[in-house]
């Protein structure tokens, strides 16, 4: 296991100290954005969780969800995730068109995934579920709808990363670490998924 | 931070050591195999209806927190990387569940 001192930020001896790399403070900076996120997260899947069940006589979640597309595009997000993590080991190798290769893909299924969606909210729109027609249309679209803001966010993040690797035309080890801020979020961004998943289409299937 | 990758390797404590396991797109496909089945477990069971009514919250919960922990040990390298990162992220989480607590109190008679 590599939970050593070193890894802590401290010094390969008892009592060294060894200030952490840029890298390392950058890494740190992700992983605390990713746990305020969470609270973020965690305040529209409360809310949803609360508010579902009022409709108002409009559509519920279980007349309205077609988990057929839903889960198609958690298949999507699995996909990305896989194509993500060769992106990011192929950084690592220096291998730069892996590079491209593996971001091009994880950027477009991130696409893919955002335009399911987008079809999903314009299906449910047309069955009469609005954000104003009741609390869980406002609730279901608040939650999942930021949801794919983030999957969004990290295509555009995911494009830039391609655009810097394209302007360098090679890959700096020194930079590697931007690549595994991206994959990091990319990763939450499925985590959080899972959750919405499962707490708002299964378990609104399920009633 | 790649260039800490190999430092992470040489961490292991000697030459013979194995590579680590996140090091192989073999992980990420057999990470990425085990999430498609637990997903598919979890829509065949809702869709197929295959459980009772009272063990769907059960097993579906068990199956969200076996996906999550696979992204978050291995593919968010958690598993590998420095403690730090874990209590970090795992004091996001804590503060996740009571948000969610005290929302649900607060709402609960909405």
């Amino acid at each position: 296991m590599s939970h050593g001192s070193e890894a802590s930020g401290f010094g390969p001896g008892p009592g060294a100290y060894r200030e952490a790399t840029p890298a390392e403070n950058n890494k740190l900076g992700i992983w605390v954005w990713l746990a305020s996120d969470c609270a973020l997260f965690a305040s529209l899947i409360a809310t949803y969780v609360s508010l579902h069940t009022h409709t108002v006589g409009g559509p519920t979640a279980k007349q309205l969800f077609d988990l057929r597309i839903t889960v198609a595009a958690t298949f999507v997000l699995l996909a990305s995730s896989m194509t993500m993590g060769f992106g990011l080991e192929a950084a690592q190798r220096g291998d730069y068109p892996g590079v491209l290769r593996w971001l091009f893909s994880t950027g477009g299924l991130g696409l893919v995934f955002v335009g399911m969606q987008v079809v999903e909210f314009t299906h449910y729109v047309q069955q009469g579920l609005t954000m104003q027609v009741s609390d869980f249309g406002a609730s279901f679209f608040t939650l999942v709808g930021f949801h794919g803001l983030h999957v969004s966010f990290g295509v555009a993040w995911i494009t830039s990363l391609l655009v810097y690797t394209l302007r360098k035309r090679r890959l700096d080890p020194a930079q590697v670490w931007r690549f595994e801020a991206a994959s990091l979020y990319w990763y939450f961004v499925d985590v959080v998924w899972v959750v919405i998943f499962t707490v708002v289409y299964l378990m609104g299937k399920v009633g | 931070m790649g260039h800490t990758e190999p430092a992470a390797s040489a961490r292991t404590s000697t030459p013979a050591a194995p590579a680590p396991v996140h090091s192989g797109g073999r992980m990420h496909i057999l990470i990425a195999l085990a999430l498609a089945v637990l997903t598919v477990l979890a829509f065949g069971a809702v869709w197929g209806n295959l459980l009772p009514s009272s063990l769907f919250l059960p097993v579906l919960l068990v199956l969200a927190l076996a996906q999550i922990a696979l992204q978050t040990m291995f593919y968010m390298r958690l598993r590998f990387d420095s403690r730090k990162f874990t209590l970090v992220f795992s004091s996001g989480v804590l503060l996740a569940v009571v948000i969610v607590i005290a929302v649900r109190l607060l709402l609960v008679r909405y």
